[in-house]
């Protein structure tokens, strides 16, 4: 049914409405927008791509596993007001390691964009530094192989 | 090589200065001091394609645009042939499509590189169905909603990329065993009155 095959690009947003992704094909980047239930596509060809822009920029984005923050808190509540020491310590170191996630994540935050003649396409699923090194790994050599490729005469 | 395009600031929109080109390290915009880090490739040091005045068409025995008769013809639409000038001709992966042939593969989708894009039916359909059975008592709706969607859109391409069509089939057994366990509720029901009417 789908005649293109794509390969998925790093990057990942685990969002509660939108799940932003990024696939390579052949000669194409396809950025997936949109919603779960409706994919908006964006296709940038990579002859066309002049450069790859990364751009500081501190950020934070919900993501639903971040909903497991409920229950270490209610266990913590529930243990301070039951006075039991030990589940309290548990809740709140595991409470000050998702903070320290968050916080490395918006500490190492980034917007990556795909240059063209047209503009720039951002690739909303690339939100931290990490990720954008393994995109940009990912993505250079078949970018570099495009454009020095000479054209296909028909 | 010096570059011939400029490449601008995603923050502040001015141009960026050649030392971004020259290396792949983070720097401030020189305007706004948003930190950039840049990787160019050989497309932006190619000079871009222009209109030039000798695409005009002058000569009796040059083609002429199919849709501008002044305009000098470049190219051949990929599918039906017809001869287009540099304005009327668009790029689409390694076609190149005249305008008519553009809108006819976007409205009949038939062509996966002009699709903008999809609903996913099956997803809505595996929503609805898990959502009202975990309230249990929405289920009654729910049920025959996802059915519905299931089977209206059975043939309907999913997701883009996605290779496993699971969702269709998971919403379509989801539906039919919340339709089973109402049929059951209301089987129990009707007998428990029978015999309380006998009794
Ligand atoms: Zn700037
Ligand atoms: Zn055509
Ligand atoms: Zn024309």
């Amino acid at each position: 049914m789908n005649s293109v095959r794509y390969k998925r690009l790093p990057g990942r947003i685990m969002g509660f409405v939108a799940t932003p992704s990024a696939w390579l094909a052949g000669d194409h980047i396809l950025i997936i927008g949109g919603s779960r239930f409706n994919e908006t596509y964006q296709r940038v060809y990579l002859k066309d791509i002049r450069a790859l822009i990364l751009r500081k920029k501190t950020r934070f984005i919900f993501q639903w596993p971040y909903l497991f923050l409920i229950p270490a808190l209610v266990t913590l509540l529930s243990s301070v007001l039951a006075t039991r020491q030990s589940a309290g310590v548990v809740a709140f170191g595991l409470l000050l390691l998702v903070i320290g996630i968050g916080f490395a994540t918006a500490q190492f935050g980034c917007v990556l964009y795909l240059n063209t003649a047209v503009g720039n396409v951002m690739v909303r699923s690339v939100a931290s530094r990490i990720t954008a090194r393994r995109f940009i790994a990912a993505v250079t050599p078949v970018i570099e192989s495009a454009q020095t490729r000479p054209p296909e005469t028909t | 090589m010096a570059p011939t395009v400029s490449l601008t600031c995603p923050e502040c929109g001015f141009e960026l200065s050649h030392v971004f080109l020259e290396t792949p390290d983070f720097q401030g915009c020189k305007v706004c001091g948003t930190e950039l880090s840049v990787r160019a490739f050989p497309a932006c040091f190619q000079a871009p394609e222009t209109i030039q005045p000798a695409d005009l068409f002058r000569g009796e025995e040059e083609t002429s645009c199919f849709h501008h008769a002044d305009k000098k013809a470049v190219d051949a639409c990929s599918r039906c042939g017809k001869f287009l000038c540099a304005l009327c001709s668009v790029e689409i992966g390694t076609e190149l499509l005249c305008p008519e042939c553009l809108i006819a593969g976007e409205t009949k989708g038939a062509d996966q590189s002009l699709e903008r894009e999809r609903t996913l039916y099956d997803s809505i359909a595996f929503a609805v169905a898990v959502i009202t059975g975990i309230t249990i008592s929405l289920s009654i709706l729910g049920a025959p909603a996802a059915l519905y969607l299931v089977f209206r859109y059975w043939k309907r391409p999913s997701s883009i990329v996605r290779r496993w069509q699971w969702r269709k089939y998971a919403a379509l057994i989801i539906a039919l065993s919340e339709v089973g366990f109402w049929i059951f509720i209301f089987l129990s029901m009707f007998q428990q009155g029978r015999r309380g009417t006998t009794l």
